[in-house]
């Protein structure tokens, strides 16, 4: 394929409508182009929110009182709105909008339906973010409206349910295109993880949520393991892996640098990461064998995590320089080596050794930081901007790109490092003779230092939404990077 | 090379039953069943076991106001910071006690165990704080512990600590509750870990610390054995770290200057103690703060190091305002004096004055031990006037001017500044 049909195909995906095969290159199927904006804004949104209510926690553990004479603003409905506001809000939406963007080129065909589309889009936005944040603030003592005391899962059951409707039709949206007839090629490695991750979360996301509801107190608690476990491992985790999988041979243009690793790396992911949920209950009543072999697949999944990384690092070998110039690229690469950092250091920290000093201290708080916003965030992130390059009316801003980039960088690196000297500190204490309250005082220090760390960060994204809605006259700028990337020639080329 | 999934061979003529179905089988339901199985129904099974294993008498279900509490507590995020799971670790067993066991947790829908401690584990809450303690800790945890990041609930209470709303009546019950059945059970070794495979020398370690009674360290408890709190040599860095100590521990109730006006003291009877009207001796001293004074909302501060106790030791007792000595009273008053306190004071405070009269067993708090603290004339004065809300001393409007006076003046000489400390 010459430059100029590079030229025009690309201008065939992006500006009418159509996409191009991943794999072939060839125009063959519709993107919905409404759809991927729309949760894109949602994601940003909810980003913005759910980072300035972390924020609020924050403050509240240095200055108790901010904040503190309404029930909508105490601690706990703030950090339940933190974490599912990133969870639901932040990270749903951007895998939503990824989806919308990768599938059909995936695929080769348009995904089930664009009024399922929106109807999805309303539930997810207005019946599970929305209403989840009112019910929360409003912290009805009623069953089905009230906040549950479940990681990951503190929504009420009447977010849940619209959730797992929600979460139904995402399966129904996406995989019948991906499953139904693959590209000539075949499936591509991203296309496995999507089709795992919606299959997986649709049956996951009951056992956390509903679950612990019905069977009582440390019986619960082994299904509560599961899905905290299970929201990382089986929905951020496997969806982030896809964008990865999808942007990083598009934007060097280069294969992955194995297949056999591709392979080897998701079957393991997809057998040992949900057998790791009860390493959140290690010296519980939860019988010791169990315990162990959750244990056990933690380890494997380091080891897992690792032929991952290296397939995924071996294929930019060689490409430092277009990593650090591209925006894409390096959100990717950070979210790739942090991955390694924060895989390997979960499962150093499932060991019992660990478990002993670490379970319930900052240290803990730390890795999912490092997880969710290093690993997670970085990578849907890299994938927005991806996104937002090659979607018509949408180019970002490179400057402030970059921007955003090392700050969200320094503030996480900064959070991180604190946390996990918090949690060293605070387990020591523990295992001392030491006052409890000897703990707290000497967390405060740590604490300040955690709270200031949030500044950079939402600085960063708020750096990077101006960048995500300023490129409208760097577009010229944006379009250069693109056909620096030419990668579905290459491809098509070594295809 | 370009990625390529299955050659094309396998996938493009089976059209429905290709790859993607492997994924969705295997990948997405087969390993999801797996786990489900594996970590979630197995190991059910076998906790059902070890749940119905207890009587149902011994350990009762939540009453409705436990259970309207349970959901406070689960829906302002308690279980956000507080444990409710003593692991199965010397650490945990020493700091709460005895590891929370799975017929613990019978009747929890959901469970509450938590995954961060930032404020101490709850789950053997029941009997350590009393109950305006934990009310006005509820209002304004800063008021009572004053380094504390726990968050206030104002909208539990109607305007103060004492006006509690049923919000704050259930969620008191409810944290009762935690650890009752365990208190209750007597069976202190945790009979479930014998299936356990854990390190049979960590194991015997918690089988140990399990054998002896667990009674946390911030329980006031009636008893007399005490640490000796003698001061060493009075130093500026004994005095700092008191005042350091008092700051960080006692000002939430009794005042930054120890008058015993704090917000606290609004939500708390009996009132905290004002530290300037009294003169405690060493041993007075250590008695409260080794074993608290139950009945008030005066905990234990067992957990603190002997020396740093002694230090607070030290400082509360610069606290007094009054000089310590003063004009003899002339003997005629003190013979008056004498008299009145045998007809009225004897039963509860005992012949020596030490609080140990045959009726003191039916109070607590327990009749005030004039032995170990000698109270200021005035503040004799107002007790005798207005009793003691909240505990067993009343008032005696009874008693002539002159009476008062004279039994005031004779409780302060029962006052013995340089006991040692009890055996």
């Amino acid at each position: 394929m010459s430059n100029q049909d590079v030229q025009t195909a690309h201008h065939a995906g992006h500006e009418q409508g159509p996409a191009l095969s991943f794999v072939t290159s060839e125009s063959v199927a519709s993107v919905e182009t409404g759809l991927i904006k729309a949760h894109a804004y949602a994601a940003l949104a909810s980003l913005m929110i759910a980072a300035l209510f972390g924020t609020v926690v924050a403050i509240k553990m240095v200055q108790p009182d901010f904040l503190g004479d309404h029930i909508w603003s105490t601690w706990g409905s703030m950090r339940a709105n933190h974490t599912q506001g990133i969870l639901f809000g932040w990270l749903g939406n951007a895998f939503l909008a990824f989806l919308y963007f990768a599938v059909p080129r995936l695929s080769g065909r348009p995904v089930i339906s664009r009024t399922l589309g929106w109807w999805l889009f309303g539930l997810w936005n207005i019946g599970v973010v929305l209403l989840g944040w009112v019910l929360v603030s409003i912290n009805m003592p009623d069953y089905f409206w009230a906040i549950k005391p479940l990681e990951w899962t503190e929504f009420p059951l009447a977010v849940n349910l619209v959730t797992e409707v929600s979460l139904g039709l995402m399966a129904l949206q996406f995989i019948p295109p991906l499953a139904r007839k693959p590209n000539p090629d075949g499936m591509y490695v991203s296309s496995w993880y999507i089709i795992g991750a919606l299959v997986f979360t649709f049956l996951a996301f009951p056992v956390g949520s509903l679950v612990p509801q019905l069977v009582p107190g440390a019986m619960g608690a082994a299904f509560s393991g599961l899905w905290i476990h299970d929201v990382v491992g089986l929905f951020a985790t496997p969806f982030v892996l896809a964008i990865t999988f999808f942007v990083l041979p598009i934007r060097t243009g280069r294969p992955i640098y194995s297949h056999f690793l591709s392979m080897i790396g998701f079957w393991l992911l997809f057998f040992s990461y949900p057998l790791n949920g009860t390493h959140h209950y290690v010296y519980s009543s939860i019988p010791m064998d169990t315990q162990r072999a959750a244990i056990a697949a933690s380890v494997i999944m380091g080891f897992d995590v690792t032929l991952v990384v290296f397939n995924l690092l071996m294929s930019l070998r060689g490409q430092a320089a277009r990593v650090w110039e591209d925006v894409p690229l390096r959100f990717m690469w950070t979210s790739i080596v942090i991955y390694l950092i924060v895989s390997l250091q979960g499962s150093l920290q499932a060991l019992m050794p660990m478990q002993r000093y670490i379970h319930f201290t900052d240290w803990v708080i730390g890795h999912s930081h490092l997880a969710m916003l290093g690993f997670a965030s970085f990578g849907a992130l890299g994938g927005l901007a991806h996104v937002w390059e090659r979607t018509p009316g949408c180019r970002y801003r490179p400057g402030y790109m970059h921007l955003a980039y090392w700050l969200i960088l320094g503030g996480l690196l900064v959070m991180f490092i604190d946390l996990t000297a918090a949690g060293i500190a605070q387990g020591k204490l523990w295992t001392s003779a030491a006052p409890w309250m000897d703990s707290v005082r000497s967390s405060q220090g740590y604490w300040l230092v955690r709270t200031l760390a949030a500044l950079p960060i939402l600085l960063g994204f708020a750096a990077f939404i101006t960048g995500m809605f300023s490129g409208a006259d760097g577009r010229a700028d944006s379009r250069q990077t693109l056909s620096k990337g030419r990668a579905q020639a290459s491809l098509v080329s070594g295809g | 090379m370009a990625e390529r999934g299955p050659a094309p061979t396998h996938t493009g003529s089976h059209g429905w039953f290709g790859y993607a179905y492997l994924l969705i089988f295997l990948a997405g339901v087969g390993f999801f069943l797996l786990s489900f199985v594996a970590l979630g129904v197995l190991p059910g099974l076998r906790l059902t076991d070890k749940m119905e294993s207890v009587r149902q008498s011994d350990i009762p279900p939540y009453t409705p106001a436990e259970l309207r509490g349970r959901k406070v507590y689960a829906s302002l995020g308690c279980a956000l910071c507080h444990t409710q799971l003593v692991r199965y670790l010397p650490a945990d067993v020493q700091r709460w006690g005895a590891p929370t066991a799975a017929w613990e947790t019978r009747y929890d829908y959901p469970q509450v165990w938590g995954t961060r401690r930032i404020g101490p584990d709850l789950a053997r809450e029941t009997h350590v704080r009393s109950n305006d303690w934990q009310l006005t800790h509820l209002y304004n945890p800063q008021s009572i512990v004053p380094d504390s990041v726990m968050p206030g609930f104002p909208w539990l209470f109607n305007g103060g600590p004492n006006r509690p709303t049923t919000g704050a009546t259930d969620l008191l019950a409810y944290l009762r509750t935690l650890g009752r059945a365990r208190a209750n059970d007597g069976k202190r070794v945790p009979d479930d870990t014998h299936d356990s495979g854990m390190d049979p020398a960590m194991l015997m370690q918690i089988t140990n610390l399990c054998a002896a009674p667990f009674i946390h360290p911030q329980q006031a408890r009636v008893d007399t054995a005490l640490p000796a709190l003698d001061k060493q040599t009075a130093s500026e860095a004994l005095h700092a770290r008191g005042s350091q100590l008092y700051a960080q521990n006692c000002a939430g109730c009794h005042g930054a200057n120890g008058d015993g006006q704090s917000p606290a003291a609004v939500g708390l009877t009996p009132k905290p103690t004002n530290l300037r009207l009294h003169r405690y001796s060493t041993v007075g001293l250590a008695q409260a703060l080794w074993n608290g004074v139950a009945g008030s909302a005066m905990p234990a501060w067992r957990d603190f190091p002997v020396a740093d106790l002694a230090s607070l030791t030290a400082y509360v007792q610069t606290l007094h305002a009054a000089a310590d000595t003063e004009a003899p009273t002339p003997a005629p008053t003190l013979a008056r004096g004498a008299t009145v306190y045998a007809g009225h004071c004897l039963a509860c405070h005992g012949v020596q004055g030490d609080g140990k009269g045959p009726a003191a067993l039916g109070y607590l708090p327990r009749p005030a031990n004039f032995t170990t603290a000698q109270s200021d004339t005035a503040r004799i004065a107002q007790v005798l006037n207005k009793g003691i809300p909240g505990t067993g001393m009343p008032a005696w409007p009874n008693l002539t001017p002159l009476d008062k006076q004279a039994v005031t003046a004779f409780v302060r000489t029962l006052f013995k500044p340089k006991t040692g400390p009890a055996p």
